[in-house]
């Protein structure tokens, strides 16, 4: 059995970051700084789903499909978001823009709901410090630019806290490399 | 194989400020009466059941910790030290006789309660946790 295996076995949960769209990438090894804001804290699963169900095709010569296509694919990642200050809550509903302080009797911070026809665009980085199957290293997921999605809702509630469930969606990215166009997970080696 | 007890054991031993606070008094049977002073801060940890993983090749015990103070508050303060080091999220690495353990994760499963230790007639806060300890050494 080799002895690199133990690490293969990845648990923990991820930090995520936000920012605009062509904030530059840190190191996998460096706590993001600059233009990248930590959402959160996020509480229960955080998901990496891998999306794109493939088209078979058959024929009358088989009675197996011959050919197999992915029409759309996409990475969609679900989180849930418990730390609601306004930063946070106005940046899953893309009008983090709108938000304003104001003095109305007492020092207000309002977080207008109307978003628009097209929600604003972010870049995430969906960081674990224990996301490397090669040793007790970091990783992070990273999509270039996506927008949130998954008609969040906020329960409030005697007994339980209030958390906005949300998906992050990539977007095609041109200034990618072709298979960057949709992001991709980078680990630390050594 | 790992021993998962001592590996958790020695995770808690290596965290500075649970050794300071504690004068490193962590381990499987507490020593009060044998070097320990009574009253003192101390940590005990013991194996408490939990369940095997027949496919992974690696232990998730549930372990009970008693941790000891010279009062309710003393005992409380070595009890938020421990329940600090388990928000820790990345893997650690401790080493035993064995060779070096991987430990996934060290979690509390109960809140605590306050207790007085029948063998020291002391304070102390009782409380549950498990952990996944890796099977394979790692390098």
């Amino acid at each position: 059995m080799a002895s690199s295996l133990p690490f293969e076995q990845l648990v923990g949960p991820a930090q995520i970051y936000v920012a605009p769209v062509g904030e530059s990438l840190p190191n996998v090894n460096a706590t993001p700084a600059g233009n990248w804001y930590l959402l959160g804290p996020t509480d229960g699963e955080q998901k990496a789903k891998h999306g794109g169900a493939l088209k078979y095709f058959y024929d009358n010569d088989h009675q197996g499909p011959v050919k197999a296509v992915r029409p759309q694919e996409d990475i969609v990642f679900t989180f849930m978001v418990v730390g609601l200050s306004l930063e946070d809550y106005s940046r899953v509903i893309s009008t983090q823009a709108n938000l304003a302080d104001a003095t109305i009797g007492v020092n207000v911070r309002t977080l207008p709901f109307k978003r628009g026809a097209t929600p604003t665009e972010f870049a995430l980085l969906f960081r674990g410090t224990a996301l490397s199957p090669y040793g007790a290293f970091p990783g992070y997921y990273y999509v270039s630019r996506g927008v949130f999605d998954g008609e969040p809702e906020a329960a409030y509630a005697r007994d339980g806290r209030a958390g906005l469930q949300v998906e992050f969606r990539p977007l095609e990215d041109d200034t990618q490399t072709e298979t960057n166009k949709l992001g991709f997970l980078r680990v630390q080696i050594s | 194989m790992i021993d998962a007890l001592e590996a958790v054991i020695v995770h808690l031993l290596t965290d500075a400020d649970l050794n300071v606070l504690t004068n490193a008094r962590v381990a499987a049977k507490h020593k009060f009466g044998d070097g320990w002073t009574i009253p003192s801060k101390a940590v005990q940890i013991r194996y408490d059941g939990g369940l095997p993983d027949l496919d992974v090749q690696w232990q998730q015990p549930r372990l009970e910790a008693r941790c000891y103070g010279e009062n309710q508050v003393e005992a409380g303060r070595v009890y938020r030290e421990l329940v600090r080091i388990t928000r820790n999220t990345q893997r650690a690495r401790a080493e035993t006789g064995d060779g070096y353990g991987l430990i996934y994760w060290l979690l509390p499963t109960s809140g605590p309660s306050l207790i007085v230790d029948p063998d020291t007639n002391t304070d102390a806060v009782l409380f549950f946790l498990k952990a996944a300890v890796s099977e394979v050494d790692i390098p």
